[in-house]
């Protein structure tokens, strides 16, 4: 695949800032901004410059070959140490003050070059020390050697090997070897024999650090022996216009891996288990169970109140409570909040899988965050639904007029007997002929039969009816519940599980970037 | 000076039990000056105050390159120690004693802690032993490891064996008498008043003064006075050194100064005195900053500590008010336990005291039983959804704050991932509770109603359901039920109340349901302490045994012990 080009890197780099932005520690995002910072200055300024270092420790001599370098004496040397203090620069050819003010450089030598001399170009600095008692030089490397383009290390037999070299610096910089260079210089104080061996485990040491395949250059400033090889070395570099990208790359490398050091590399992601499993747990929040019972009850209600046998309904119509009024109360369970925090909690949780910090409290807060708003959200689509599966089917009416033709006929019959009863009772008068028998049952008078008749049929169908009614407000019941269930499922996908799953993503985003960036 | 070793191993012991696991500001530097003062107090000072006569020891230390073998070698007149091109050169501490004094050093008097080892060459981590006549006897020579290469272990040993001697002698040279590192073993050499001299090594012909000058200005800006500074000048690299060595001429002042050291016993005695009281001296303030750090940390962990019980206490506080509040009682659990017991005959039945047989049948067989159970799970279902909730918050506002707080990163840093959610167990623990609890109440219900005619009412309704209805008057008796839910919850609340007091009587009710409340509360306290135990139990991995008194109680009797000497 096609290597990013630079810009691409920033800009994969200052992407992936921006996901990590308030999720992650806020030390390690101002790192990687800086970086980014850094280097989209650096960047401003152009490959035409190619800035290069000379950094060591005090007394190995490091002043006297940048003198050797550039051809005439502009760095003090002496015996008192520390000397170099200061940092400064030579440039070659026109000087591009901007770059220089840039690296804060005060301190300018300018050497004359034709635009084809092969350093035109080339900002060559010579660093303070970083081993010194004085702290100020060590701030001054740290923070040129941030922004300097090639490092050309020098130490000396004496301190090759010491903790301020390896540790302070090339350790932590070991990502960087493409663009620094090794020079054990003073030489000339180890007896020639030995010198090979001195090499090989300076290069250990480098090896140890993390540079991979480092070169040692070595000479003698004193006897002018290897500046040559220097040169060649600075003259190689500045003619290549690799050396910034180079240097840039590899800053939004490590600052893209420190990030992603961060991330870890666990998994998480809802599953579908997961996905219904909350959503059941908020139903069951929402009383998606009370509510459809709730319903079939109402149901069970209402078609008492329409199709009961009409004594029986006469004596409890008025007493009993119709059973959606209490719906916010066998729904609005005390401890739905709770199952809501719980719920909310446990997804979150499950989203993390076992993803490595910031991301399972991000996700966690993600959750949580949702709790205020979906907890009054759940009641209200609770009784909305609820509310809504009230109804009476048409049938009804038909058995409610049956059951009311009965009941005239009853009443008719009632009304029949008690006039025979007054005309024949008080009045003397003969009844028989108002007791006409029933036509084909002439066993019973029609008006005894219009009273039992009508009580008996309306007590049949009202059990009669129970039936169809049961099984019709279970139905009910049901569809209420599922309804529900589908509509909190619905609820939770465009709120929770959108957030998370967006944050999921955000991840996986992230790691991309950061990938890109450090590819 | 014998008599300081009681007070003084008793000092060490202190120390060793002190802990300054945080990352608090200071903690790293305390560890520093506590393990410092720890292994000179083991290797040194015991030692010396035990035998106030044993020989000098003089530690040669310095950065590596310095040339420390070299000279240690010229001193004694034979190649001892391995000096090399290769840093840094020497990894095993020499010790060069006169043939008088090698059982002095053999059975480990200084440097305990450290294996001898005299084998022909020096190997290994221990300290390599060599005698030599041409040191005086009562002077014993030490090649120290450097102070500043990449070989870190290097740098402790150096400043151990550096923490076990009578003298320094301290090599540097031209080009590194500058550096940071060094310094920094100097300034520990003025604060204890140890016997020093410098040795500049490998000084370009001619620059001697010059550089012997500006070492002395250094010196006497970090406080170092009267410090001899012998200058070495920067040998051929080819017929410069014989057989490894300096010339007898190049040594002459080093051996001068390591023969005054030794030249009577008055002298002797004086500079021994001189670095044991320079040591002591610095005691009490090395142990200010150890107990210092210690205090800090102590206070730490308790604000840590007093988070987490904060946050348990008030999540207890709020499940107590919502358990006290009626909130359980709502919901589809209470509707069936007013169907049970306001629309049925109860009230009545048990008003009159009649329980009719019929009547107890027929409560057998209907739904009333069922009923009594599924109140009595559905109750405990909610109780434990209350309870994990507030776990749940607990845990996690206690992560929150630890991490918010200095130390608390490092002290989470040690948990299970699982540290801000109710525990694994919190479920069963909770069910065998309300089990207990439920059976207790079963219990009290049976002894209360024990000799009155409460037994026939309460047979009447069923054991278990009198025990449900104390369960139900325990979660509604404070009753701060507000607005709609007030009128049904309470009612129900007021049914069961009036069944109990037609059972128990009033005053009877009022003390059961306060047993039951308590004993329910007791629980969840218990609950809820094995929920917080493991916030505890990480506390106490960085809990130190010993306080700031102990070490600063220490500090009084060695001081004691000193004047009194």
């Amino acid at each position: 695949m096609r290597s990013p080009t630079l810009a691409e890197r920033i800009d994969a780099l200052e992407r992936a800032v921006t996901i990590a932005h308030g999720r992650f520690d806020d030390a390690k995002v101002g790192e990687a901004s800086t970086v980014l910072d850094k280097v989209r200055a650096r960047a401003g300024h152009g490959t035409d410059r190619t800035v290069i270092a000379v950094v060591g420790s005090t007394g190995v001599g490091k002043s006297s070959l940048f003198n050797a370098l550039v051809g005439s004496t502009v760095s003090s040397t002496g015996v008192r140490r520390p000397t170099t203090s200061v940092a400064h620069a030579s440039v070659w050819g026109d000087g591009d003050a901007a770059l220089l003010d840039w690296l804060g450089v005060g301190r300018r030598h300018h050497v004359d070059a034709a635009a084809d001399d092969p350093r035109a170009g080339l900002v060559l600095i010579d660093l303070p020390d970083f081993d010194s008692t004085n702290a100020a030089n060590r701030d001054e490397v740290d923070r040129l050697v941030a922004l300097v383009d090639v490092l050309v290390w020098v130490t000396d037999p004496q301190k090759y090997a010491d903790e301020a070299l390896h540790h302070g610096y090339v350790r932590p910089l070991a990502g960087y070897g493409d663009i620094m260079r090794f020079v054990l210089n003073k030489i000339d104080t180890v007896p020639e024999d030995r010198r090979s061996e001195l090499v090989d485990d300076f290069r250990a040491r480098l090896v140890d650090d993390g540079v991979t395949d480092p070169t040692v250059y070595v000479t003698s400033v004193a006897d002018e022996v290897g500046v040559d090889a220097i040169s060649a070395v600075i003259d190689e570099a500045v003619a290549a216009r690799r050396s910034m990208v180079t240097r840039l790359e590899t800053d939004l490398r490590s600052a893209a891996l420190s990030l992603a050091a961060n991330d870890g590399d666990g998994r998480g992601g809802l599953d579908k288990r997961d996905r219904r499993e909350f959503v059941d747990r908020l139903g069951r929040a929402a009383g998606a169970d009370a509510a459809g019972s709730v319903v079939a009850a109402q149901h069970r209600h209402d078609a008492r109140a329409a199709m009961g046998w009409p004594p029986a309904t006469l004596l409890t119509r008025w007493r009993r409570r119709h059973p959606i009024a209490d719906l916010p109360r066998a729904t609005g369970s005390s401890v739905a909040g709770s199952e809501v925090d719980l719920a909310l909690r446990d997804v979150g949780e499950a989203a993390a899988g076992d993803l490595s910090s910031p991301w399972p409290r991000v996700l966690r807060d993600i959750a949580l965050g949702h709790a205020d708003a979906l907890r009054p959200r759940l009641t209200a689509v609770t009784s909305e639904i609820a509310r809504d599966a009230v109804g009476r089917p048409r049938w009804w009416g038909v058995v409610r007029a049956l059951q009311q033709m009965l009941m005239i006929a009853v009443v008719v019959g009632a009304v029949w007997l008690l006039a025979a009863a007054l005309l024949g009772g008080f009045l003397g008068f003969d009844t028989d002929p108002l007791l006409i028998d029933t036509p084909g049952a002439e066993w019973i008078p029609l008006p005894s039969l219009l009273v039992l008749g009508g009580l008996g049929l309306g007590f049949i169908l009202s059990l009669l009816v129970r039936i169809p009614v049961g099984v019709a407000a279970r139905r009910r019941g049901r569809r209420v519940r599922g309804a529900l269930v589908r509509r909190v499922g619905q609820m939770a996908d465009e709120t929770v599980l959108a957030d998370l799953d967006e944050a999921l993503a955000d991840r996986r985003r992230f790691g991309d970037l950061l990938a890109t960036a450090a590819r | 000076m014998i008599h300081l070793v009681g007070p003084l191993s008793q000092l060490r012991d202190a120390l060793d039990r002190t802990s300054l696991s945080l990352p608090l500001d200071g903690a790293t530097r305390a560890e520093e000056v506590r393990d410092e003062l720890t292994a000179q107090l083991v290797d040194y000072v015991i030692p010396r105050v035990e035998r106030i006569d044993a020989p000098l020891l003089v530690v040669l230390g310095g950065s590596t390159g310095s040339g420390k073998s070299t000279i240690t070698n010229s001193v004694v007149g034979m190649n001892i120690s391995l000096a090399g091109v290769l840093r840094p050169s020497t990894r095993t501490p020499v010790l060069v004693s006169h043939t008088d004094d090698r059982s002095w050093f053999e059975t480990g008097g200084v440097l305990p802690t450290l294996p001898r080892n005299t084998g022909d060459r020096p190997s290994g981590a221990g300290l390599h032993l060599v005698t030599s006549d041409a040191l005086p006897a009562g002077l014993a020579l030490l090649d120290a490891p450097d102070i500043d290469s990449v070989e870190v272990a290097n740098h402790e040993l150096a400043a151990q064996l550096l923490g076990a001697a009578d003298a320094w002698l301290f090599v540097t040279t031209a080009s590194r008498y500058a550096d940071a590192v060094p310094w920094e073993y100097l300034r520990r050499a003025r604060d204890r008043s140890v016997a020093l001299a410098i040795v500049v090594n490998r000084v370009p012909p001619g620059a001697s003064v010059e550089v012997v000058d500006h070492l002395a200005v250094m010196l006497h800006e970090q406080g170092l006075h009267d410090v001899s500074i012998m200058p070495i000048e920067e040998q051929a690299v080819d017929d410069g050194l014989h057989d490894g060595r300096l010339s007898t001429g190049d040594i002459t002042e080093v051996r001068g100064w390591l023969d005054g050291l030794v030249r009577d016993d008055g002298s002797r005695d004086e500079l021994v005195t001189a670095t044991i009281s320079g040591v002591l001296d610095s005691v009490p303030a090395r142990v200010e900053i150890v107990s210092q750090a210690v205090d800090e940390q102590r206070q730490a962990i308790d604000g840590l500590r007093r988070i987490s019980i904060d946050e348990y206490d008030a999540a207890l506080a709020a499940l107590d008010d919502e358990l006290g509040s009626g909130t359980l009682l709502r919901g589809e659990v209470l509707d069936r336990w007013r169907e049970h017991v306001g629309t049925s005959a109860v009230m009545e039945r048990l008003q009159q005291g009649v329980g009719r047989i019929r009547d107890r049948l027929l409560a057998m067989i209907t739904r009333s039983a069922v009923d009594v159970e599924e109140t009595k799970e559905q109750l405990g279902s909610n109780l434990e959804v209350l309870v994990r909730n507030h776990a749940d918050r607990a845990a996690l506002a206690t992560v929150e704050r630890w991490e918010r707080v200095e130390g608390g990163e490092t002290v989470l840093a040690a948990a299970d991932r699982g540290i801000d959610r109710p525990t694994s167990t919190l479920t069963s623990r909770l069910a065998d509770e309300l089990d207990d609890w439920q059976d207790g109440v079963f219990e009290i219900v049976r002894d209360e109603a024990g000799n009155k005619l409460a037994i026939a009412r309460v047979v009447s309704f069923g054991l278990n359901g009198v025990s449900v209805a104390v369960m139900i008057a325990v979660f509604s008796q404070t009753g701060g039920l507000t607005g709609a839910e007030a009128g049904v919850a309470a009612g129900t609340a007021a049914v069961t109340q009036t069944l109990l007091t037609a059972i128990f009587g009033d005053s009877a009710l009022r003390e059961l349901v306060q047993t039951a409340r308590d004993d329910l509360r007791l629980r969840l306290a218990g609950v809820f302490a094995v929920e917080r135990a493991r916030f505890e139990s990480l506390l106490a991995v960085h809990t130190s045994s010993t306080g700031r008194d102990e070490l600063m109680a220490s500090v009084m009797t060695l001081g004691d012990a000193r004047r009194s000497g």
